[in-house]
């Protein structure tokens, strides 16, 4: 029997506006189903009413019914519910109850009062599917974010459900890291018949198209439609009206000109044979080529220069975070800082605004002209900072403008030029107009712009943001990168810390590649892409367009291409 | 490695049932309570150390908490010495060694409390106080060390605790050494936007950590929100818990665990009836 929603409306308590109205769906058994839509589209709400946490944990009014194998999800408790379906969160971390990767996965199957002995088969067969054997006695806190993800899954695998339902379940990966996930729960689809439900608010896009074969979506609330991926990409008044981001290939059909209606690719192979036909039929290209906003710095003043930098967090054991790094930014360069979960990206960065001083002797760390291994913090912060993944670490005041001009109080500024600067920052990322809003309570996006602007208001030279993008909707993502390439363009030096491929290629000029601490590429980004085999190492891979581009080397692309834009100006040179 | 985390490690204590070593915690911490006299208490400390040792706890990294809450201890007490003053109050040591000052803080007399006076009876009271705390948190990190969640969880259910017993037990384990690390993460990002203590009074110094407290307390909120869905998604509270690793009592967890009842029991006689332990 499948899950089932009849007419389905839910209101969270003390809120007006309903999470979701009018659900009228069915999940059918041993499918692979994706609920897409941007963040506050109601995807969450209309998964934790799988499992019955809405309405019974999170209350509010709500109207139809929700079935399970035919249960009623309201009449029952959620520990009932979890013997047939079980759920994965966005957080991993918060989800990993134990404190040894054996304890978390046989914690589910405890619960249920299986016997021991079969407990412990569950347990290793979760574990060998997730890949983990060889973990069990490890803390889960040593894991990668995607072997956090995986144990994550595996605790619930354990549990033998009928149905796996994941919310955002790749949104902390590096890119290898996704196919991991993904791979692991094919291989139990296609060997227990399991059924998969994935929320994905878009950045995951491109592989989640790949590994699901029906797609719904979703927009303020409501199902706004239905079906393959690949119909409902075609129909790209619906895709742009909902917000959602495309994968690269259908972006670019999309740019070639691809009318409503008109089947497009979604799947890099589907994109390899879309590019292949239209080569053969001259008339299709009509775009011209647009230079894509990356400004060039020009400089050469060294902002950033580290010489022998190591770390080592004591055990036990310990760990060499970072050996031996050399690296030097120019003045005005946006350079990307990638690698996989735990390569080191955040403990150098950590290093570049004192936060982390170096564990050897002959260190050298050099911003802005200070030495910052020697140098209070307190003097470094208006020189270089950090804006942090989670902005949630740094607000606490109650108004957009008291947190605005927290930093500039702290440095002891003339009123009127904190001010000016609480001003500017707010202006700057689009939020001047909301200069007396509370910050209680707000979306996160919201709080990604405002976290931004908080450290914008102490005019850093040099400014290191963690996944600026990451977790937001397209819109207000752009508007995150259009704030960074407009301080770029007046000189400002940003360092960017991602996962997400095609953004660096999009407005980096310049990567480093960060392995176990070491640095292992460091050069042009369009260089560092067109080596996939050296990426790979490190669990990256390069963007969905680069990797077309590759495909199609020999029919004359070149292998370096980084975005959309620039396919289509190859495209166009190439009639 | 954080600080109240589990190890998984080999050590004679890992190895036992935890019903002993919640048997061995609760002795101790009550024994550490009761006894009073330094004499009695600085042995018991002795034996808290080695089982902390034998358990393999790394006291280098709880070094900084162990002063801070000695301290912290020294100074709470302070004032309440002050008061102990009063020769009736001591009945193993010599009253009058006991309520000799060493230090008059004022001649006045206080209603009830008498005169305000440091006296040797008060320092001993002082220290004793003090050495409380810093052994209970030893015996705490040594037994949250060695005893891992799943053995409290499927103790407590064997014994049949109340649901919400078990589940805040769970949510304290799991989230004390989070909360460390959250905290370090906060302190680091409000330090970036200018955050520092830049004032010795006490008043001041508490408003200036209200920039840290905030997100840690909508983290707190936050991931209590999301255990409470991921534990209940795995079937927590569905019914009895399988004893998965807990192994049955021991011929040594037998012995040991009446051994140690039997002692509380016996000390308590002394304590109550001998005045041993007493100052």
């Amino acid at each position: 029997m499948p899950i089932e929603y009849s007419d389905v409306t839910f209101t969270y308590l003390n809120y007006e506006k309903p999470a979701v109205s009018n659900i009228k769906l069915k999940i059918q058994e041993g499918t692979l189903t994706a609920i897409i839509g941007k963040l506050g589209a109601g995807k969450s709400t209309l998964l934790r009413m799988m499992n019955g946490l809405v309405p019974n944990q999170f209350p509010g009014n709500m109207t139809g019914k929700v079935l399970v194998d035919g249960v009623d999800t309201q009449t029952v408790e959620v520990p009932e519910i979890a013997k047939t379906l079980n759920m994965v969160f966005d957080d991993p971390v918060l989800q990993i109850v134990a404190l040894t990767v054996f304890d978390d996965v046989m914690f589910g199957p405890a619960n249920l009062g299986l016997p021991r002995e079969e407990i412990l088969k569950r347990v290793s067969e979760a574990l060998a599917t997730t890949r983990l054997t060889g973990y069990e006695s490890r803390n889960p806190r040593t894991l990668s974010g995607g072997e956090q993800q995986l144990l994550a899954m595996a605790g619930v695998l354990a549990m033998r459900p009928k149905y796996l339902v994941l919310d955002e379940p790749l949104a902390m990966l590096d890119p290898l890291g996704k196919k991991q996930v993904l791979g692991a729960v094919r291989k139990l689809h296609e060997d227990t018949g399991l059924a998969v439900v994935i929320a994905e608010s878009g950045t995951d896009i491109e592989p989640l198209v790949e590994f699901v074969d029906w797609a719904v979506i979703l927009d303020e609330g409501r199902i706004v439609a239905e079906g393959k991926p690949k119909e409902l990409f075609s129909d790209n008044v619906m895709v742009k009206k909902a917000g959602l981001r495309v994968p690269q290939v259908t972006q670019l059909a999309y740019n070639l000109g691809n009318s409503k209606n008109t089947s497009v690719p979604v799947t890099l192979d589907e994109g390899v044979d879309f590019v292949k036909k239209l080569v053969a039929s001259p008339s299709s290209s009509k775009k011209e080529y647009v230079e894509e906003a990356q400004p060039d710095s020009g400089s050469t003043e060294k902002v950033v220069s580290i010489s022998n930098l190591w770390h080592t967090y004591p055990g036990p054991p310990p760990v060499d975070a970072l050996q031996g790094i050399n690296l030097e930014i120019n003045r005005g360069e946006m350079v990307a800082l990638l690698g996989q979960n735990g390569s080191g990206k955040t403990t150098l960065s950590f290093h570049l605004v004192g936060a982390l001083k170096p564990t050897n002797k002959d260190a050298s760390v050099m911003v802005a002209g200070l030495d910052v291994v020697n140098t209070p913090q307190f003097d470094i912060i208006q020189h270089v900072n950090y804006v942090f993944q989670n902005p949630a670490n740094q607000l606490f005041n109650e108004t957009f403008e008291k947190e605005v001009k927290y930093g500039p109080e702290r440095l002891g500024l003339p009123p009127e030029e904190i001010e000016r600067r609480a001003k500017d920052s707010l202006a700057k990322v689009g939020l001047g107009h909301l200069w007396e809003q509370s910050t209680f309570d707000i979306p996160k996006s919201l709080e990604t712009l405002l976290g931004l602007a908080s450290v914008l208001s102490l005019d850093p030279e040099v400014l290191i943001i963690d996944e600026p993008t990451g977790g937001l909707d397209l819109e207000t993502g752009q508007r995150v990168m259009d704030t960074l390439c407009e301080l770029n363009r007046n000189k400002k030096t940003i360092l960017i810390i991602t996962h997400d491929m095609a953004l660096a290629s999009r407005y980096a000029k310049r990567v480093v590649v960060l392995h176990k601490g070491k640095i292992l590429m460091d050069g042009p980004t369009h260089e560092v892409f067109a080596q996939p085999d050296i990426l790979a190492k490190t669990m990256l891979e390069p963007p969905q367009i680069t990797k077309l581009a590759q495909k199609l080397m020999d029919v004359g692309y070149p292998d370096d291409i980084l975005t959309v834009d620039e396919f289509v100006h190859f495209f166009s040179t190439m009639k | 490695m954080s600080l109240f985390a589990y190890q998984d490690l080999k050590t004679p204590i890992h190895q036992l049932n935890a019903l002993t070593k919640w048997s061995i915690l609760i002795v101790l911490t009550l024994l550490a309570g009761f006894i009073l006299d330094p004499r009695y208490k600085i042995p018991l400390g002795i034996i808290i150390i080695v089982y902390a040792l034998v358990a393999k706890l790394k006291f280098r990294i709880y070094r900084g908490l162990i002063l801070l809450v000695l301290f912290s201890l020294l100074l709470a007490n302070l004032i309440s010495v002050f008061f102990i003053v009063n020769a009736n109050m001591f009945k193993v040591y010599d009253k009058v060694w006991a309520a000799t000052t060493v230090f008059q803080i004022t001649n006045a007399s206080f209603p009830i409390f008498g005169r305000m006076a440091l006296t040797y009876g008060g320092i001993l009271w002082l220290l004793q106080g003090s050495l409380t705390g810093v052994f209970v948190v030893i015996l705490l990190a040594a037994h949250i060390q060695s005893t891992s969640l799943n053995e409290t969880v499927q103790l407590l259910s064997a014994i049949k605790a109340p649901f919400p017993v078990i589940y805040i037990t769970m949510v304290a384990l799991r989230f004390t050494p989070e909360l460390a690390a959250q905290f370090t993460l906060v302190h680091r990002a409000q330090t970036l936007r200018g955050w520092r203590v830049n004032t010795r009074n006490p008043i001041k110094i508490v408003r200036l950590y209200m920039p840290l407290l905030f997100p840690v307390v909508r983290y707190v909120i936050k991931s209590i929100d999301i255990t409470t869905m991921s534990t209940q998604n795995r079937a927590f509270g569905l019914g009895p818990v399988t004893n998965v690793t807990a192994s049955k009592l021991s011929t040594v967890d037998k012995a040991l665990t009446i051994f140690i009842w039997v002692v509380f029991a016996v000390m308590m006689v002394l304590i109550l009836k001998f005045n041993v332990g007493n100052l």
